[in-house]
């Protein structure tokens, strides 16, 4: 089983309720986001979609960051979470490199890795984390088991090219313009 | 990580590889060559090993947590590193104390040289990343190239009674020269277009910072060494190493998502409006 988190690339309008949702909840610094959004052709050039991705630590199941700490403070839980162990953290920023993501960010006041851990408690209390909680258009998902869900693994503007194996998934637009710059523009990244 | 970031890491690599590098070649040099490390160089390389482990120390975040760095001994190569580095330190300490008074047994001495080049080794494979760009391919592989052809020219430097440039010091520094070179191609090929936009200040200056690597660790020392300039050798091979250092760190490009939707919206930026179209693509005022 593998818990992540599902984008719907429609409905997201890029209001960062989420990145400010996972402040609040988790007391991140801004220079310490866990998650952040991101646009995809925000000047909205005719040859492709403008669309927002929200990405926070994506819960690989082949994760580089545990891969390669030294000292053993990533650990993934039987529900496919990846949890950073603060106490065992040396603030060698190893992971910060390793990551194809740049999801570990460096807490300078504590000399420590940190990031996103799926809101853990709040899931293993049965709520859904922070930032899809507060989503106003629903855009962002939490799902149990990715694998499960009807949706596309990878949109132009993210990619894998380390074989993480990343737990975030993508509902894309269908039937509208904005399907048909998508698909033209998967299109000539393909070729 | 910023390029700014990298500084300690370019300041740890540069003393380890010199340091490790002297001990590394003095077994090969002394069958090959008739030349052995010398007390001041033996002196010198635990010198740079101690201050390099002290280096890495202080760029922890966590300094009273460094024991745990060798938890994953094994699976990590970091963890790999830290402990192959405190080994090779300690056998290059014995071999220097041994061989105070007389030359230390040729089993430490085969020993120590082993650590030495596992210490380069490990190095290498510390930053052989995929999410890393530039550093998958021959870069991987220059720590112990550059690491050797600078222990050799070193060694050869303060060898009293030098009789021409042995052939052992030549072949370590050509064998580095031309993986040297292969990293720069692999450098020079990266679309620079896409790379450059967040790879920082180094990237668009690449060639001169290869070039001057090139020229001050596998060009200039060995005519130095048959004029016998002691001082300039060992300058031109040190300024060859940070160069070395300096320039792999700067010219890291690390894979993240900003950096795939930078690569993207090129795509989108560059991709002409319509088919027969000779004009780029153009934003619009007010679509989605």
């Amino acid at each position: 089983m593998s818990a992540g988190f599902v984008l719907d690339l429609h409905r997201c309008v890029g209001c960062g309720a989420c990145v400010l949702a996972c402040r609040i909840e988790n007391g991140r610094e801004t220079t310490a986001a866990w998650r952040r959004v991101l646009p995809l052709n925000l000047r909205r050039y005719d040859a492709g979609p403008t669309y927002f991705l929200s990405v926070a630590c994506h819960h690989c199941d082949e994760p580089a960051c545990l891969q390669g700490c030294p000292s053993g403070a990533y650990e993934k839980r039987p529900d496919g979470i990846v949890v950073h162990v603060e106490d065992r953290c040396l603030g060698c920023r190893y992971c910060e490199m390793t990551c194809p993501f740049g999801t570990p960010q460096f807490d300078a006041g504590r000399g420590v890795m940190s990031k996103c851990h799926l809101c853990a408690p709040r899931v293993d209390d049965g709520r859904a984390p922070a930032c899809v909680a507060t989503c106003p258009t629903g855009a962002l998902q939490y799902a149990a088991d990715v694998d499960n869900a009807q949706v596309r693994p990878f949109v132009p503007g993210f990619a894998d090219p380390a074989g993480c194996r990343p737990n975030l998934r993508f509902r894309t637009p269908a039937g509208s313009t904005r399907a048909a710059r998508f698909d033209a523009l998967e299109e000539r990244l393909r070729t | 990580m910023t390029n700014q970031g990298h500084a300690p890491l370019v300041v740890f690599t540069s003393l380890a590889i010199a340091g490790a590098g002297i001990v590394a070649v003095d077994p090969l040099l002394r069958e090959t060559a008739h030349a052995a490390v010398s007390t001041p160089a033996l002196t010198a390389s635990v010198a740079l090993q101690a201050i390099a482990l002290i280096v890495s120390l202080l760029h922890l975040g966590r300094m009273d947590r460094a024991p745990l760095a060798a938890r994953r001994t094994g699976p990590s190569p970091l963890s790999n590193e830290v402990v192959i580095a405190g080994a090779a330190l300690a056998a290059s300490a014995a071999l220097l104390a041994l061989g105070w008074r007389e030359p230390a047994p040729a089993a430490m001495r085969s020993l120590a040289g082993a650590l030495c080049a596992g210490l380069l080794i490990a190095i290498g494979l510390v930053y052989r990343i995929p999410a890393q760009l530039t550093w998958t391919g021959p870069a991987a592989i220059t720590p112990i190239s550059a690491g050797c052809a600078f222990g050799a020219v070193i060694i050869q430097a303060l060898v009293p009674d030098l009789d021409g440039v042995p052939r052992a010091v030549i072949a370590l520094v050509g064998i580095d020269a031309a993986i040297f070179l292969l990293r720069w191609q692999e450098a020079a090929s990266l679309d620079v277009s896409v790379v450059g936009r967040v790879a920082g200040p180094f990237w668009p200056r690449r060639h001169p910072w290869c070039a001057a690597r090139f020229f001050f660790l596998d060009v200039l020392p060995l005519p130095l060494l048959l004029v016998w300039p002691t001082p300039l050798v060992i300058a031109a091979a040190a300024a060859g190493l940070v160069v070395d250092r300096v320039a792999f760190y700067g010219l890291a490009v690390q894979q993240t998502t900003e950096r795939e939707i930078d690569r993207v919206d090129e795509v989108i930026r560059l991709q002409p409006a319509r088919v027969g179209s000779e004009s780029t693509s153009r934003p619009a005022k007010s679509r989605l």
